[in-house]
C-alpha cells in the first residue's frame, strides 16, 4: 500500500512528516524517514526491513530498526496516512441573501470625479478599464433606495449576529467633491433606528485636498479617515498631481497638520493613512514618516497590475514597486532566505490543526467531508456591498464594473440571488480542477476577478517535491528561531 | 564528534503538571506516564512542557547510566510518547510544534476587538435548541419536576403554554444559525391546544423536529400519532419506572404503525432496573435502539458510586483527541452552543443556572450574547470548580454535566 497522503520532509538538520488528514506535524527520527520513502515508493518494507536499511543506514541496531517500524505502523493505524475526499462547495440562493444580511459594509461610489489626476490612478493610461465619462455622480435616490432594500434583510433572522455595526463607506473619484450627498446619506442615516441603537458607523477614502472644508463635519460624525499619501515629501509624492500637473503635497500635508493639531483626538482615533509604493518612494522612509511625524501606522499598498494597458506597459513597470507584504507572499518560494512572523502565520493557518476559527471546532477536530472554494475569493457580500455612481452592486470596490452582481435605480433594485451563486458556481466548476491540484488550496489568496482568464500566478502544484521545499523552508526558519511559532500562536487575524 | 541526545514528545500526547505530579498521556493509545514531585522524571516533564522547550529537551550525557532517567525514556519510547535524537553538538535543536491551540474568535479577543465584538456570528455557535411547547400532563410520575435538570425529559413544572407566535419567533430567530434541527417536549404534547398548527409550522419551516414524549402518553393520545409520520419528525419514548410493559408494547407499535423514527429512552435507579430493562429490550427486540440515563433521586448514590462514577481507567481508555482535552479547558461541551425555551418563555443555557431572559422580551441571538459574555454554563469548565480544579487528570474528564449538580460535588469519580 502507497501512502500518499503523508508528507515527508527535512531540514538542514532533522526529519517530519505532515499528514494531511490530521493537519498535523511530526517531528520523526530519521529511520523513520527511511521507511516511510519506501512505503511511499511503494516498497515491501517488511521483507526487506534489515537489508535495505542497514544498508543504507548501518549504524543503527536491528531493535532499533525494528522499534521505528512498530512506531510508523502504529502513525498508519492511528489515520496519519488517511485520505480526505475533497468536494466542492456550491453557493445556493439563500446562502447570497445570508452573506448580504451579515455584510460588515456598504460603499457608495458618490462620484467619478477628482480633483486630482494622479498618474498611476487606474482610470488613467496605465489601465484599459479608463472610465469614458468621468463626471458621473450618484442619486441620493439611489442610495435611500438601495439601504430601505437592505434595512430588512439587515434586520432579519437571517442576520447571525446582534448588534452587529455596518460600516457605510464614502468612495470617489474624490468623495469630498459630492459633500452635499454624504450630508444627505448621514442625515438619511441618522433617521433609522439602526443608528438609534449604535449599529452604523461612518468611513472615507480621501485624497485630503478638501479636508479643510469639511472636516468639522467628519470630525462631528466620527468618520473613520483614509487619506491617501506616499510619503513626507514633494518628491515621494510626484504623482499624486492635480489636473494641471501641480503635485498636491502641499496642500494635503498642510491639511493634515491642521487636523492634528485642531482635533487631536479625533485625529489619533479616526485618521488613518494609505501610501502607494513607486519608484520615487521607499517603504521605510514612508513607514518613518508617518510614524515620526504623524506618530501613525500607514497601509503600505502597491499598483494594481490587473487589466494593464499594454500600449503603456513598459512604462508602467518602471514605475511599479512590490511592497514588503508582496515579496513575503512570495516567499511560498523556498529560494527566500527570510522568513517573518507574518509567514509563519499564514504558514499555520494553511496547514496546521492548531489555528480553529472558534471553540466549537475543538470539538470538530476529523477532516471527514472538508468542503472548500477555489481560489481566495471573497464569497459574495461577506465583507462589502459596492454601489456604483451608476447604480451597479458590487462585491467589492476592488474589481472590474463588468462583474456587477445587480442594479439598483430610484425605484428599483434588481438583485437575483440564484443568478449571482450560479455565477459563482459556473466559475469554480472551470477551476476546480486546477485549484484541486494546488497545495494552497485552503490558503489561497487570489482573487478570480482579478486574474487573466484565471492564469493563477500563485499556483502550486500539490506535488510531494514542492510540499518538501516549502515545509523545509518554514521549518529550518522555526528551527532557528522557535518564537516565531510561539508568537504566532497567539496571533488573531480578526 | 561530540553529540546531543535530545528527547522530544509527540504533539499528540497531553501534558500536566501540578504541585503533585507530572503526566504525559498518549491520546492515541491511552498510556499513561506520571512522575511525582521531587523525582528527575517530574522536572524532566516540566521541562517539556515549557512553552521555550515546545516539547523538546537536552538529555544529560550520561542519561543511559540514570536508572530513573533511562527508565523514563525507555517508557516513553515504548508508549510511543515520543523519541530521543542524537545529534552533532553543533547540530539546530530540533523543532517540534507543540499543540498550543489559537483561537481566531477567543472570547477575550472578541472582548478587546474594534471590528468584531461578541454577539459577531453569535447565532453561529448555537449547536442545540430545545423548546418546552407545554407542561400539561395527566401522568403522576413521581419525579416529574426533577428529571430534566439531570437530562432532557418532559416535565409539568411550570403551568404555562409556549405562544405559538413565540413558537414561530423561535423559528425564525434560527435562520441566521446552523440549526437544522430542534428537540420538543411536554408536558404531554399532544395536549398543546394548537398541536395541528404547530406540526404546519414545523413542516413549513424544514425543520427536522425530535419529540419527547413519555410512552404512556402515547396511548392516550393515538389520534394524534398520525401527524408526526414525516421523515423530518422522529419520536424519543420516555420510559421511567414502574414501567407498564403492555403499554410499553401498545406505543411501540402505535408508532411502528405509522412508519415513525423511534428511539426508547430508559430512565434508570437502581441495578434491579437496568437489569428489568436488560430483558425487556431482549424481550422487545430494540436492543440497537435505545439508551439508559440514570436518574439520581437523592437515595441511590451507591448505585452511582458502583456504576456511573468513572475510574481512573474508564478515564484513560477514553483517549480523547488532543483538540478535545483542549476544548475542556476552554468551555463545556455538554452545555456549549445549547439553550432551551421552557413553556413560560424562560429561556435557559442549563437548567440548574439562573435563567437568561424570556423569550417574550427577546431574541435567541440576544441570549445567546448573553451567555456568551457572562453566562455560567457554556463556558463551565472543571479548572472553576472545587476539588477538580487541583486534579491532575481534570481535562481528561469529560466535561462537568448536570449529574454534578444534582449530587452537588463535582468530583463524581473514584479519582478524588
Amino acid at each position: 500500500m502507497k501512502i500518499n497522503n503523508i508528507r515527508i520532509f527535512q531540514t538542514n538538520n532533522n526529519y517530519y512528516l505532515y499528514s494531511k488528514y490530521l493537519s498535523q506535524f511530526l517531528l520523526i527520527h530519521p529511520l523513520l524517514f527511511m521507511l516511510l520513502k519506501m512505503k511511499k515508493n511503494g516498497k515491501k518494507i517488511k521483507e526487506n526491513i534489515h537489508n535495505s536499511i542497514i544498508n543504507n543506514m548501518g549504524k543503527y541496531s536491528k531493535e532499533e530498526i525494528e522499534y521505528q517500524y512498530k512506531k510508523m505502523l502504529f502513525l498508519l493505524k492511528n489515520n496519519y496516512a488517511e485520505n480526505i475526499e475533497i468536494k466542492m462547495h456550491r453557493y445556493s440562493a439563500s446562502e447570497i441573501k445570508t452573506y448580504l444580511a451579515n455584510t460588515m459594509s456598504i460603499t457608495f461610489e458618490v462620484t467619478e470625479n477628482c480633483n486630482l489626476n494622479c498618474d498611476y490612478c487606474i482610470y488613467n493610461k496605465y489601465y484599459i478599464n479608463q472610465r469614458t465619462t468621468k463626471n458621473k455622480t450618484l442619486d441620493f435616490d439611489i442610495v435611500k433606495n438601495v439601504i430601505n432594500f437592505l434595512l430588512p434583510i439587515w434586520n432579519s433572522s437571517l442576520n447571525s449576529s446582534y448588534n452587529n455595526k455596518i460600516s457605510i463607506g464614502f468612495y470617489g473619484g474624490e468623495a469630498l467633491l459630492n459633500f452635499k450627498l454624504i450630508k444627505k446619506i448621514v442625515s438619511y442615516i441618522k433617521t433609522l433606528k439602526i443608528y438609534e441603537d449604535n449599529r452604523t458607523e461612518f468611513r472615507m477614502t480621501t485624497n485630503g485636498v478638501l479636508l479643510d472644508k469639511y472636516i468639522a463635519f467628519l470630525v462631528e460624525n466620527n468618520f473613520n479617515l483614509l487619506i491617501s499619501l506616499d510619503g513626507g515629501t514633494k518628491q515621494e509624492n510626484s504623482y499624486r498631481k492635480f489636473h494641471d500637473g501641480k503635485i498636491a503635497f502641499d496642500i494635503i500635508y498642510d491639511n493634515v497638520r491642521k487636523i492634528k493639531e485642531k482635533y487631536s483626538d479625533y485625529f489619533d482615533k479616526y485618521v488613518n493613512f494609505i501610501s502607494v509604493m513607486h519608484n520615487n518612494n521607499k517603504e521605510s522612509d514612508v513607514k518613518d514618516f508617518f510614524a515620526n511625524k504623524l506618530n501613525k501606522k500607514v497601509f503600505i499598498s502597491s499598483l494594481a497590475t490587473d487589466g494593464l494597458n499594454p500600449k503603456w506597459e513598459k512604462e508602467f513597470w518602471l514605475l511599479f514597486k512590490k511592497t514588503s507584504i508582496d515579496e513575503k507572499n512570495e516567499t511560498t518560494k523556498p529560494n527566500e532566505n527570510t522568513v517573518e512572523l507574518y509567514d509563519i502565520i499564514t504558514f499555520m493557518r494553511f496547514f496546521s490543526n492548531f489555528v480553529k476559527e472558534s471553540y466549537w471546532d475543538l470539538l470538530m477536530s476529523k477532516n471527514e467531508n472538508k468542503y472548500f472554494l477555489p481560489t481566495g475569493t471573497c464569497s459574495p457580500f461577506k465583507r462589502m456591498i459596492f454601489v456604483t455612481s451608476d447604480g451597479k452592486i458590487l462585491p467589492c470596490e476592488r474589481i472590474g464594473h463588468q462583474f456587477e452582481m445587480g442594479t439598483v435605480s430610484a425605484d428599483k433594485v434588481n438583485i437575483d440571488f440564484q443568478k449571482i451563486a450560479d455565477r459563482y458556481n459556473d466559475a469554480y466548476s472551470n477551476i476546480y480542477e486546477r485549484c484541486k491540484k494546488c497545495m494552497f488550496q485552503f490558503g489561497c489568496g487570489q482573487c478570480m476577478f482579478q486574474t487573466n482568464n484565471f492564469d493563477c500566478k500563485l499556483f502550486t502544484a500539490n506535488l510531494d517535491e514542492n510540499f518538501s521545499n516549502i515545509f523545509a523552508h518554514y521549518f529550518n526558519a522555526m528551527e532557528k528561531d522557535p518564537q516565531l511559532y510561539l508568537k504566532s500562536s497567539n496571533y488573531k487575524m480578526i | 564528534m561530540n553529540e546531543n541526545n535530545w528527547l522530544y514528545i509527540e504533539p499528540f500526547v497531553y501534558i500536566c503538571v501540578n504541585t503533585q505530579k507530572a503526566l504525559l498521556y498518549n491520546t492515541l493509545n491511552g498510556k499513561l506516564i506520571e512522575c511525582l514531585r521531587g523525582t528527575k522524571t517530574y522536572l524532566l516533564i516540566k521541562q517539556l512542557n515549557d512553552d521555550k522547550n515546545l516539547l523538546v529537551i537536552k538529555l544529560p550525557s550520561n542519561y543511559q547510566k540514570n536508572k530513573e532517567i533511562s527508565g523514563f525514556v525507555k517508557n516513553i519510547r515504548e508508549f510511543y510518547c515520543g523519541d530521543v535524537l542524537t545529534l552533532p553538538e553543533n547540530a539546530t535543536k530540533p523543532f517540534q510544534l507543540k499543540p498550543i491551540f489559537n483561537i481566531q474568535h477567543d472570547l477575550k479577543i472578541m472582548k478587546e476587538s474594534e471590528s468584531v465584538s461578541v454577539g459577531t456570528k453569535i447565532m453561529q455557535k448555537l449547536t442545540s435548541i430545545t423548546i418546552q411547547i407545554n407542561s400539561i400532563c395527566d401522568l403522576t410520575c413521581c419525579d416529574c419536576c426533577n428529571y430534566n435538570r439531570q437530562f432532557l425529559f418532559c416535565t409539568k413544572k411550570t403551568s404555562e403554554e409556549l405562544h405559538l407566535k413565540l413558537i414561530k419567533k423561535i423559528l425564525d430567530n434560527l435562520g441566521g444559525s446552523y440549526i437544522k434541527a430542534i428537540n420538543v417536549i411536554g408536558g404531554n404534547v399532544f395536549k398543546y391546544s394548537k398541536f395541528d398548527e404547530f406540526i404546519n409550522i414545523l413542516k413549513v419551516s424544514n425543520i427536522v423536529a425530535s419529540f419527547f414524549i413519555h410512552y404512556q402518553n402515547i396511548i392516550k393520545c393515538d389520534k394524534f400519532i398520525n401527524s408526526l409520520s414525516n421523515n423530518e419528525f422522529s419520536v424519543n419514548i420516555l420510559v421511567n419506572f414502574p414501567i407498564d410493559i403492555d403499554k410499553l408494547k401498545s406505543a411501540k407499535h402505535l408508532l411502528e404503525n405509522n412508519n415513525i423514527n423511534i428511539k426508547y429512552i430508559f430512565i434508570v435507579e437502581s441495578e434491579k432496573n437496568c437489569i428489568f430493562v436488560e430483558n425487556l429490550i431482549n424481550e422487545m427486540k430494540i436492543e440497537n435502539n435505545f439508551t439508559l440515563l440514570p436518574f439520581y433521586n437523592e437515595k441511590n448514590l451507591s448505585f452511582f458510586c458502583d456504576n456511573i462514577f468513572p475510574e481512573r481507567n474508564d478515564i484513560l481508555d477514553a483517549k480523547p483527541e488532543i483538540s478535545n482535552i483542549y476544548a475542556r479547558q476552554v468551555i463545556n461541551s455538554n452545555y456549549y452552543g445549547k439553550l432551551m425555551i421552557m413553556s413560560s418563555g424562560d429561556v435557559f443555557a442549563n437548567l440548574n443556572e439562573k435563567k437568561l431572559g424570556n423569550i417574550n422580551s427577546g431574541t435567541l441571538h440576544e441570549f445567546a450574547y448573553k451567555e456568551m459574555k457572562s453566562g455560567n454554563s457554556w463556558r463551565k469548565t472543571r479548572k472553576n470548580v472545587k476539588p477538580c480544579n487541583q486534579c491532575i487528570y481534570k481535562y481528561l474528564c469529560p466535561s462537568i454535566s448536570n449529574y454534578e449538580y444534582a449530587i452537588g460535588k463535582f468530583n463524581l469519580c473514584n479519582i478524588i
